[in-house]
């Protein structure tokens, strides 16, 4: 499948050096995307929390990418930098969610069911799930943030130093502080 | 390996043991197994299409820029010479019976009550007020003795005198002579037209009965439309004219209902008494002595 720009600078007349690194910029953003489409759906999905349009947020993600390609292809992990805008793209989700949320447009997202293994065992799993997503987002942004991108996403303390922004020290202080949290929150919502 | 790496291998499991992970790995993992389903491929090219679409948008080329912007200048120049216009004519409330003409910017009452609400200046001619209304609302009585009218908001300038909104001047007192009931009969008619003022105007000049029916009929026009003076001078220059013609009576009951409609209360009883003495016989005579004092 061809892509306009890339298609109109091979085959523009003024066919510049300038079109031609465009255009190579956006076939590496494209494999850039063909691999991390999937992860970063899925931490945005974690991340901004249940109700959210994890595909919406990752189109937001690309056209970031996309606008900028020359900082993303050189950073030093253009993984962890597109991590990084996920994790304000979700922020921003969270933020407007929470705005609607206020003005009454939106109601608060549901568990998606899950009864493969039968009626009870699926309330019981959509219960504890709930029960986990509320622990989650009870959680500061920052804290949830090193929690997601860590446990959930798997990303190393230096790439997540490079996907914040800030340095590997806080990495650590914040995930320390976010399981603790975490778990506080969650015997919480174990004796509710 | 760099020092960022060393320091993740030394401080990461101490980390782990400080904060029991196992209650933590054990509560992400249900999260783990929540994992959204995998894209089909159409809609992961889609995705990627839109967002290119997005992060390049196709410009729009100049002329079509200009063309809106010029659109979009005269849609609003339309609306606001609609909106001028709409302003631009006063709100008139009248009574039964109220008589006014509305010409161009100029009201002219000449009986009746009529309210007049003006968003733009207009001038108002209400017996013997000659006022200027913007912004205001004024209710206006005009009978015979005079005009009377109350500025119910905004401002009202009567004889370049400022009245405030709430402002109530009544009208003057009845003159001694008041209670007439007389009226003005008909003008026979003549060889013009219907409204044809000039046809009129030139048969005046001539002699004989045609050009006391025309003076007749254009003094009584005149004051059919309030303009009291013009219709004063008409019917006197009737009588100046044609002091024993046909409609020598009719004329005399002009002058006096202009001298009166003028507030000239001596001027139409002289006429009164006049008329009495000349037409004796008339059968308004009894009604033209109760004008007199």
């Amino acid at each position: 499948m061809g892509y306009e720009p890339v298609e109109s600078a091979m085959t523009s007349p003024a066919f510049s050096p300038a079109a031609t690194a465009a255009a190579s910029s956006l076939t590496e953003l494209k494999s850039l995307y063909d691999e991390m489409a999937q992860p970063l759906r899925r931490a945005l999905a974690r991340l901004a929390g249940p109700g959210c349009d994890a595909d919406d947020l990752l189109q937001e993600v690309f056209v970031v990418a996309l606008k900028r390609p020359e900082q993303v292809l050189a950073a030093v992990s253009p993984k962890a930098w597109l991590y990084g805008v996920a994790v304000r793209v979700a922020a921003g989700a969270r933020t407007r969610r929470r705005f609607r949320s206020f003005l009454g447009l939106e109601s608060a997202g549901e568990v998606a069911a899950d009864d493969a293994a039968g009626p009870f065992a699926a309330v019981t799993r959509i219960e504890a799930r709930a029960k986990v997503h509320k622990a989650l987002d009870a959680l500061s942004g920052k804290r949830r943030e090193a929690l997601v991108l860590f446990e959930l996403e798997g990303l190393t303390g230096p790439e997540i130093s490079e996907a914040l922004d800030i340095p590997i020290k806080t990495v650590w202080t914040r995930l320390h502080h976010a399981r603790k949290d975490f778990e506080h929150r969650l015997k919480q919502e174990g004796r509710e | 390996m760099s020092d960022t790496d060393t320091l993740d291998d030394e401080v990461r499991p101490l980390l782990q043991l400080a904060s029991t992970p196992e209650v933590v790995h054990g509560a992400l993992e249900l999260l783990q197994a929540d994992e959204p389903a995998v894209l089909s491929r159409a809609k992961h090219e889609a995705l990627f299409r839109r967002a290119v679409e997005k992060a390049h948008p196709k410009k729009v080329p100049l002329f079509v820029q200009g063309l809106a912007f010029v659109t979009a200048c005269l849609i609003g120049a339309v609306a606001a010479v609609q909106l001028y216009e709409v302003t631009a004519v006063p709100e008139i409330e009248a009574s039964p019976g109220a008589q006014y003409v509305l010409d161009g910017r100029v009201l002219t009452i000449t009986a009746g009550h009529v309210v007049v609400e003006a968003r733009r200046p207009i001038r108002v001619r209400a017996g013997q007020y000659e006022m200027v209304l913007t912004h205001s609302r004024v209710a206006f009585d005009v009978t015979e003795r005079g005009a009377g009218f109350h500025v119910e908001f905004g401002e009202g300038v009567p004889n370049a005198q400022m009245l405030r909104g709430g402002v109530e001047l009544p009208p003057p007192p009845a003159p001694a002579l008041a209670r007439v009931t007389l009226e003005l009969p008909e003008a026979p008619s003549t060889s013009c037209g219907a409204g044809a003022e000039s046809c009129l105007v030139a048969l005046a000049e001539g002699d004989g009965l045609e050009a006391e029916t025309a003076l007749y009929e254009l003094a009584l026009t005149a004051h059919e439309h309030g303009q009291v003076r013009a219709a004063l001078d008409k019917f006197l220059e009737h009588q100046r004219r044609f002091p024993d013609g046909v409609l020598a009576p009719e004329a005399s009951i002009g002058v006096m209902l202009s001298h009166l409609a003028l507030r000239d209360a001596d001027a139409a009883a002289a006429e009164a008494r006049r008329f009495v003495e000349k037409f004796p016989a008339d059968p308004r005579a009894p009604r033209v002595r109760g004008l007199m004092p």
